[in-house]
C-alpha cells in the first residue's frame, strides 16, 4: 500500500509539472506586461528594461520557466510582481478560507444529497422520488453568479439576516455555502440514487434476500454498503473542482480566498501568483484523486487487489 | 408415499411491462415430497428461473405472482406477509444460484457470508463463525479456515458455489431450490458439485429442486421431472418413466437432443424453430408451431393437463384424445 502511495505521488508530480509547463506557456501567450499593469506609464524605457531585468523577465521564457521551477523545488513560489510579497506567504493565508468554504460546502453537500438520494431510490418510481430528482435538476441549472446576488438580494438586503460579503465570522460563510451547495445537490443526489437502483439489481442482493436477512438488514448491509463506495469516492473526485469552481463564487462575496486572490492576480497580470495558485490546485487535485483511490481500496477488497498488483 | 413438503397449484406470474403484460408462468402445478429430488427443465425463458423464484416470493419487479398457490408445510406462502415470508427465507427454504461469481456479495469475506446466515438463528458471532467454518467443511471446501478469509473474487468457480451452498444450507432448510448450480462451472466442477448436491440432500434429508435445461443433469440426480414449455409444464412423472417414454413431441425432442453413441459417430439433433415470444403466444397449444405431430385442434385450443396416474401429467392433445387411448 505504500509502495503503491508513493507511486502515485510521483506520477502526481510529473502531472503538476506538465500542467505548470502549459500554464506557464498560456501566460506566454497573454497579450500585455506585468511591468507595464504596475509601473507608472511615465517611466523613462530604460528604467522598464532595468524592472524587466531585475523580475527576469527579460530571458527566454523556458529559461524563466526553469528558474522558477528550480525555485519551487526549493520551497520558493516567487514573489508578487504587484504587491512584493512572497507568493508562498499569500497563498498560505487565502488557502484555509478556501479549504473552509469549498471543504464544508462539499460535506454540507453530501450531507443533504446522499440521504435525499437515498430517500428516492428506496422510494423509487413514487411521487417523492420525482419531485426529489425534479427539484434538484432544477437547482443544478441555476447559474451560480445569479444565484449568488438573488440571495444577497433576499438575505442581505431585503431581510438584513446574513452579512452581504466579505468574511466576518460563521453567518459570513451561510451565502457563499447555499450557493455552491444547492446546485451540487442534484449530482449527489442522482449519482447515490442510481448507485443504490444499481446495486440492488445485483444478483448478490437476491442471495441476501434468498438466506433470510429481513429487508431491511439487507438494505443496509448488501445495498447501501456496497453502493456507497462509489458515492464515497466521488466526495474526493469532487472536491477539486469545487475548489476551482469557487473562483467566481469568492468574488461575487469578496471571500478572501485563493479564487479572489488568483482573480486579482490575472487583472494585474501578477504571474508568480497566478502560477503559484495553480500549482495549488493542481496538487491539491493530485492528492484528492490518490485519497480517492486509496478510500476505494479500503472499502472494496476487489480495488484493493488491483492496488496490490500494481505494486508488482 | 413420503408426506408433500411442497404443493405449488396453478401458479401464475405475470410482468408488466410497457408492452403489456407478460404471462412468463401459466397455471403452473407440482409437488415435493419430503426427501425427493424434483428438476424441472426447459429452454431458456420458458419461466423455470421464475416459478423457482416464486416459491421464495423473490420474484424481481415488475414480476408478480397473480395467481395459484404454494403450499409449504400446510402453510399457503402466498397469504404470509413479508415478516413472516423472511422466517421461510433460509430457515426452511433456500437457493443457490447460477454464478457465484455474482451471487456472493464481493466486500465481505466468504466465511462471514455463511456467519450472516447462521447468526440469523440467534447464535453468537463466536459460535456462528464455527459453525460457518464447519459447514464450509461439509461442502468440502479445501482449506476452509483460509477461504473462509477470503474475499469471493480470490476463490475459484467451484469454491465459490461451495461456499453458496453452504451458505444456504447453513440453517438446515429442508428444501433447497438449484437454479442451474452448475451452468457457469467447468465440467470437471460441475459432476462434482452435483455430487455434492446429492450427498447433502441424503445426510441433512433435504429436499431438493433443481432447475436446469441439461438432461445429464436430470438424469444423474433427480427422482422426478418436470419440462416447462412457454411458461407451463407440459410433462411431468418419474425420471426414468419419462425418459423411457417421453409423452409430449417437446420431451421427445429433447431426449432426441441429447448426444449419444461413440463418439465418432455422435449426432446432434436440433429442435426446428425457436422459443415463442411470452408475451404473444401463438393460438393453442404453444408449442405447436414447432411439433411436427401437431392434429388440426392443436392450433386453436390449448391442451388440458391430464394426470395418466399419480405424479405423471402431460399437457398434449396427442395425449388423452381418442386417439392416444385407441393406440
Amino acid at each position: 500500500m505504500l509502495n503503491y502511495v508513493l507511486k502515485r505521488l510521483a506520477v502526481g508530480v510529473l502531472v503538476i509539472i506538465s500542467a505548470s509547463i502549459v500554464l506557464f506557456s498560456i501566460m506566454q501567450l497573454m497579450p500585455g506586461d506585468p511591468i507595464r499593469m504596475v509601473a507608472d506609464p511615465r517611466l523613462p524605457p530604460h528604467r522598464i528594461e532595468e524592472l524587466k531585468r531585475a523580475w527576469g523577465l527579460d530571458k527566454p521564457a523556458y529559461v524563466q520557466y526553469l528558474y522558477w521551477m528550480k525555485n519551487l523545488l526549493r520551497g520558493d513560489m516567487g514573489t508578487s510582481i504587484a504587491t512584493g510579497q512572497p507568493v508562498g506567504y499569500l497563498i498560505a493565508s487565502r488557502l484555509p478560507y478556501t479549504l473552509l468554504l469549498a471543504g464544508t460546502a462539499m460535506v454540507v453537500r453530501y450531507l443533504i444529497g446522499v440521504p435525499l438520494g437515498l430517500i428516492a431510490a428506496l422510494r423509487q418510481g413514487t411521487k417523492l422520488d420525482r419531485l426529489l430528482v425534479m427539484a434538484t435538476t432544477m437547482l443544478m441549472m441555476i447559474p451560480g453568479y445569479w444565484f449568488a446576488i438573488l440571495l444577497m438580494m433576499v438575505f442581505a438586503i431585503k431581510l438584513r439576516w446574513l452579512p452581504i460579503s466579505g468574511f466576518q465570522g460563521p453567518a459570513s460563510l451561510v451565502l457563499p455555502l447555499m450557493t455552491m451547495v444547492l446546485p451540487g445537490i442534484g449530482g449527489t443526489l442522482r449519482v447515490t440514487r442510481s448507485e443504490v437502483l444499481d446495486t440492488a439489481r445485483e444478483p448478490f442482493v437476491l442471495t441476501a434476500h434468498a438466506k433470510g436477512l429481513s429487508a431491511r438488514a439487507v438494505q443496509v448491509y448488501h445495498i447501501l454498503r456496497n453502493a456507497l463506495i462509489p458515492v464515497t469516492v466521488s466526495f474526493f473526485l469532487n472536491l477539486p473542482w469545487l475548489i476551482s469552481g469557487s473562483v467566481i463564487i469568492e468574488n461575487v462575496f469578496a471571500w478572501p480566498g485563493m479564487g479572489r486572490l488568483v482573480w486579482g492576480a490575472i487583472q494585474s497580470q501578477d504571474l508568480p501568483v497566478v502560477q503559484g495558485v495553480f500549482v495549488m490546485i493542481t496538487a491539491l487535485t493530485v492528492v484528492c484523486n490518490i485519497v480517492g483511490d486509496i478510500v476505494a481500496g479500503l472499502l472494496d477488497p476487489r480495488i484493493r487487489v488491483e492496488i496490490e498488483e500494481a505494486r508488482e | 408415499m413420503a408426506a408433500k413438503l411442497l404443493e405449488v397449484s396453478g401458479l401464475e406470474v405475470q410482468f408488466d411491462t410497457s408492452s403489456g403484460p407478460v404471462r412468463a408462468v401459466r397455471g403452473v402445478s407440482f409437488d415435493i415430497a419430503e426427501g425427493e429430488v424434483l428438476a424441472l427443465v426447459g429452454e431458456s425463458g420458458c419461466g423455470k428461473s421464475t416459478t423457482a423464484l416464486s416459491i421464495l416470493r423473490l420474484v424481481p419487479r415488475p414480476g408478480e405472482i397473480t395467481g395459484g398457490r404454494i403450499v409449504f408445510d400446510g402453510v399457503n406462502l402466498l397469504d404470509l406477509d413479508e415478516c413472516s415470508m423472511t422466517q421461510y427465507r433460509g430457515k426452511q427454504i433456500s437457493m443457490i444460484f447460477q454464478n457465484p461469481l455474482v451471487a456472493l456479495n464481493p466486500v465481505y469475506r466468504s466465511g462471514f457470508q455463511v456467519q450472516e446466515a447462521v447468526m440469523l438463528d440467534k447464535v453468537p458471532p463466536d459460535r456462528a463463525w464455527r459453525a460457518a467454518l464447519n459447514v464450509l467443511k461439509q461442502v468440502r471446501l479445501p482449506d476452509p479456515e483460509d477461504r473462509a478469509r477470503s474475499y469471493p473474487h480470490e476463490l475459484s468457480g467451484g469454491m465459490r458455489q461451495r461456499v453458496m451452498i453452504g451458505m444456504m444450507i447453513s440453517r438446515f432448510p429442508r428444501l433447497l431450490i438449484a437454479d442451474e448450480p452448475t451452468t457457469a462451472l467447468d465440467v470437471t466442477i460441475q459432476a462434482q458439485i452435483l455430487d455434492l448436491l446429492d450427498d447433502l440432500r441424503h445426510e441433512k434429508r433435504m429436499s431438493l429442486l433443481i432447475i436446469t435445461h441439461d438432461l445429464g443433469v436430470v438424469a444423474d440426480i433427480a427422482d422426478r421431472v418436470g419440462v416447462m414449455y412457454a411458461g407451463a409444464l407440459v410433462e411431468t412423472g418419474d425420471v426414468t418413466e419419462v425418459f423411457e417414454k417421453p409423452l409430449h413431441p417437446y420431451t421427445q425432442l429433447l431426449l432426441k437432443a441429447l448426444p449419444r453413441g461413440p463418439k465418432n459417430e455422435l449426432r446432434l439433433e436440433s429442435i426446428p424453430g425457436g422459443v415463442p415470444n411470452l408475451s404473444n403466444l401463438p393460438p393453442g397449444c404453444p408449442f405447436h408451431p414447432r411439433c411436427q405431430r401437431r392434429l388440426d385442434i392443436c392450433s386453436k385450443v390449448e391442451p388440458e393437463t391430464l394426470e395418466i396416474h399419480p405424479g405423471r401429467t402431460v399437457r398434449c392433445h396427442l395425449v388423452g384424445g381418442e386417439s392416444f387411448w385407441k393406440r
